[in-house]
């Protein structure tokens, strides 16, 4: 084709420059067409602004305020921790925090520990907890608490005080009561309840309801009985010089709580971990779940003046040894073994524990007899075992004695039966006593917010349906009324967006067309000195984008500034997080190449129709 | 239509020479054979008819007529902004290259391109860019043509033509023999083979436009520059020019008018 002498370069550097020199030399239009531009961005700006903002502060505070989603149950039944550890696995399950019984759910307390005493209640909480975590306070840690607003007012003190917590009990006729020091570690915002309340982590709750029961609470100092653990045995070994009869065996089943009486096979001695021998007659009562020392002395009575022993079978039993520090030393199978050291020889028993019969205080029995040939250091040793997640845990004292080589070690019998009793329901080992304490099987209720607003009624459902069968109470009306008004808000938003929108677009869109309109004539001569039309096309888009671009930052700048306003006015209504008037980068971002793709499209009709206009004709449309 | 490229060479090299301009030796720049533009406009029908033009480089040629004759159509299709309707043969020969460009067979981007390189345009009045100073109206095409050296030569055009101390003006600000001497500054700017002039003097008084006569002849001489000038005002341009073309305008009837282009002896 045709060639030129020179070949022109950067001519989009030329066209940019001549769009710019215009808009500078008609400055005053150009500001007028920036401020039409901004003048239709800066209330949709806003209305983003608002949306994201306050709209969707609102929106989220209805929608995952805790109080919406809580779920309470109406009656009171025994929830066992493997019941809370299925509902935590469930994803519709926000939180979920056992109660104790409604009873023991008061406390007094006094501020500073000293003048009145107010009577609140005490509701658990745990990490995690939402009623705590959004209304402005941390979850209470070990001798801590968070009070609700009226609780804190009633009582005045603030977030840092310290108050006295005083649980009560009755004993005879006479009132007894206990008390512990808590720290005030927050106070919740007043729309967290309208109860006077003390928020407290589960194991002030329990020990309250220990105290209640009678029991003591070692931990705080107060006094009462201990539900100490008790062994539990997994069969019987009976040995008697003289064969009994049909009759005499049968007997030993008959409401002894075993249910079977067996002949030693072969393996018996593997069976129960320890080697008998034969010469006497043995028997073998077995048993389908765990039975406890009474069904031993039932035995025991039935066999009066048979001159019987009886051996109670505990284990073999799973457990590490630890020694100082915690460092695990062996894998052991524990076996219980305890029998009067007369006894022993005639039973041709081995090995043969150094502890007799087993008998006297807890603090004597936590001794193991370790397997030959273990290598053990020195220091204190102890034992665990572990359950599920449960583990227990106590220090045992080594006998000089040590028992056959291998890994099992032999227990007093009545510490291998609490240990077998570990197995079935959890156990703590109390230091100072030195004893095991039976912990409790369950909880008489829960606290449970459902993850959203619309997992509730599943939730519901779920459990008032044949599987769980409770009745619980939601807040089924509300939920209803907070769906209605998000649907309605989200409504409303969407109807002035899109108003706006509209007319942000026709407006940009006439803007724009109406100012190539009047450049015609400029266009037509800069054909005429050779600006090929797609160089020309160029013209009224980059001026589309400078003024587009010029009134989406004078809209920017407005809406700043008015973002900035009433964020300040009502900084007061927000929590930390929450914003009034915002709009995230993105959006912002969005914004813009939104604004100036419809100002280059816009920009590009106007030019697609002044390109196609002969320069000759233009020029003489004068 | 009828014409093909080979015809039209085939005519073109002996004509040439037989045709040599009276004042500079080379090929024809314009060669019109045969030309036909036809234009309605609500229920007008206007036709031009050109049976022959053929222009020499260095020629001042004036197209003399009565307005409504078709003259500024004819200047139009020579600026290459306007395509004749059929052409036995149209073309456009650069005297520096001996290049010869065909229109009927160009493209709007390559007529574009020929337009930018060879043409200066000088409107009635002005075309100037009202919101570029003088000066930057003036080194516009050679800034599209990517001409960076001619600043001297730009100085010394604005001070033959007297306006040098109007540079950093806007358009708007100058009067009009001022702004038509700016116009022909930015159309010699670049320094083209050819300059087309539209009516250049017809908004300014009858002295001012005898002298910008005489100053944009003297300089299109200099620079060896092909002028073809339009104007209704036949007594600017007696003696003047080399050439002289007239319109002959037959009214067939009240919506058909038709115009032919004869060359006055």
């Amino acid at each position: 084709m045709a060639e030129t002498p020179q070949k022109p370069h950067r001519s989009g550097g030329i066209v940019f420059g001549l769009a710019r020199s215009d808009l500078l030399h008609e400055w005053i239009l150009t500001t007028c067409l920036v401020m039409a531009i901004a003048a239709v961005l800066s209330p949709l700006l806003l209305l983003f602004g608002l949306k994201f903002g306050t709209i969707e502060t609102l929106r989220h505070r209805l929608i995952m305020d805790p109080r919406n989603r809580e779920i309470r149950p109406m009656v009171s039944k025994s929830f066992t921790r493997q019941w809370f550890d299925q509902m935590r696995q469930r994803h519709d399950v926000a939180f979920i925090v056992p109660t104790t019984r409604q009873i023991s759910s008061t406390v007094d307390v006094q501020a500073h520990g000293r003048g009145p005493k107010k009577a609140l209640d005490i509701i658990p909480t745990m990490d995690g907890d939402p009623l705590i975590r959004e209304n402005g306070a941390p979850i209470p840690g070990e001798g801590q608490c968070v009070l609700s607003a009226a609780a804190a007012q009633e009582l005045g003190v603030k977030t840092g005080d310290t108050v006295l917590a005083w649980a009560k009990r009755i004993k005879g006729r006479r009132y007894q009561s206990a008390s512990t020091r808590l720290r005030v570690a927050g106070v919740l915002n007043p729309r967290a309840s309208m109860r006077k309340a003390m928020y407290v982590r589960l194991d002030f709750l329990e020990a309250v309801e220990a105290y209640k029961d009678g029991r003591a609470v070692p931990r705080f100092g107060w006094s009462g009985t201990t539900a100490l653990a008790y062994p539990v045995y997994s069969g019987l070994v009976v040995v008697v010089p003289q064969k009994l009869t049909k009759l005499e065996e049968n007997m030993l089943v008959i409401n002894t709580g075993f249910s079977k009486v067996v002949e030693p096979g072969e393996d018996l001695d593997k069976k129960i971990g320890f080697h008998l021998g034969r010469h006497m007659q043995i028997y073998l009562l077995t048993t389908r779940k765990p039975v406890g020392l009474e069904s031993v002395g039932a035995v025991r009575g039935r066999l009066r003046g048979k001159g019987a022993t009886l051996l109670p079978l505990a284990g073999p039993l799973a457990a590490e040894l630890l020694g100082p520090g915690g460092t695990k030393v062996a894998d052991l199978k524990v076996v219980g073994l305890s029998v009067h050291p007369g006894m022993a020889a005639d039973l041709k028993l081995s090995p043969l524990p150094p502890w007799g019969r087993g008998q006297g205080s807890m603090a004597k029995l936590l001794t193991i007899m370790l397997p030959q040939g273990l290598k053990v250091p020195p220091g204190p040793l102890s034992l665990k075992l572990t359950r599920g997640k449960q583990t227990l845990s106590f220090p045992v004292q080594a006998t000089e004695e040590r028992g056959p080589a291998g890994d099992v070690a032999y227990l007093p019998s009545r510490l291998a039966g609490i240990l077998n009793l570990f197995q079935h329901r959890n156990i703590s080992f109390d230091p100072t006593g030195k004893e095991f304490i039976l912990a409790r099987r369950g909880y008489a209720g829960f606290r449970m917010y459902a993850a959203t607003i619309d997992d509730v009624p599943k939730l519901k459902q779920f459990l008032e349906g044949p599987g769980q069968a409770l009745r619980v109470h939601t807040e089924a009306s509300r939920i209803r009324d907070v769906v209605e008004l998000n649907t309605y808000l989200t409504l409303i938003f969407w109807l002035i967006a899109v108003v706006g929108i509209v007319g942000g677009l026709a407006s940009l869109i006439a803007s724009l067309y109406a100012s190539v309109e009047r450049k015609k004539k400029e266009m037509a001569v800069l054909r005429l000195l050779g600006l090929s039309g797609g160089k020309l096309f160029r013209f009224p888009i980059y001026q589309g984008i400078i003024i587009a671009g010029g009134g989406y930052l004078v809209a920017m700048a407005f809406f700043q500034l008015l973002a900035y306003t009433i964020n300040t006015l009502f900084a007061a209504h927000l929590q930390k997080g929450e914003s009034f008037c915002e709009l995230p980068w993105p959006y912002a971002l969005a914004s813009l190449a939104a604004t100036i793709a419809i100002a280059v499209l816009a920009a590009s009709l106007a030019a697609w129709r002044a390109t196609r206009i002969e320069p000759a004709e233009a020029l003489r449309d004068e | 239509m009828e014409n093909t490229p080979s015809a039209a060479v085939d005519r073109d090299s002996p004509r040439s020479t037989a045709q040599a301009s009276p004042t500079t030796p080379g090929p024809d720049v314009y060669r019109l054979i045969n030309v036909l533009k036809r234009r309605e406009k609500g229920g007008n029908v206007f036709e031009l008819h050109i049976p022959e033009m053929v222009v020499g480089p260095g020629q001042f040629v004036a197209l003399v007529g009565a307005s409504g004759c078709g003259k500024s159509t004819l200047l139009d299709m020579l600026a290459m902004v306007l395509r004749p309707t059929s052409a036995t043969e149209f073309s456009i020969t650069v005297p520096r290259t001996g290049r010869q460009h065909h229109v009927m067979e160009m493209d709007d981007e390559a007529m574009a391109r020929v337009r930018m390189a060879q043409l200066g345009y000088v409107l009635q009045t002005g075309g100037l860019l009202p919101f570029l100073s003088v000066r930057d109206n003036i080194m516009l095409p050679c800034r599209i043509n990517g001409i960076n050296d001619r600043r001297a030569e730009v100085d010394m055009l604005v001070q033959r033509l007297g306006i040098s101390g109007q540079m950093s003006k806007k358009p708007a600000h100058l009067s009009g023999g001022q702004r038509q001497r700016v116009a022909i500054a930015r159309a010699l700017a670049h320094r083209p083979p050819i300059v087309l002039a539209d009516e250049p003097t017809a908004a300014v008084d009858k002295y001012t436009a005898r002298d910008i006569r005489d100053e944009f002849k003297e300089l299109t001489q200099q620079m060896q520059v092909t002028l073809l000038m339009v104007t209704h005002d036949e007594s600017l341009v007696a003696g003047v020019v080399d050439r002289t073309f007239g319109f002959k305008v037959k009214k067939l009837n009240d919506q058909h008018t038709q115009s032919t282009l004869l060359e006055e002896k």
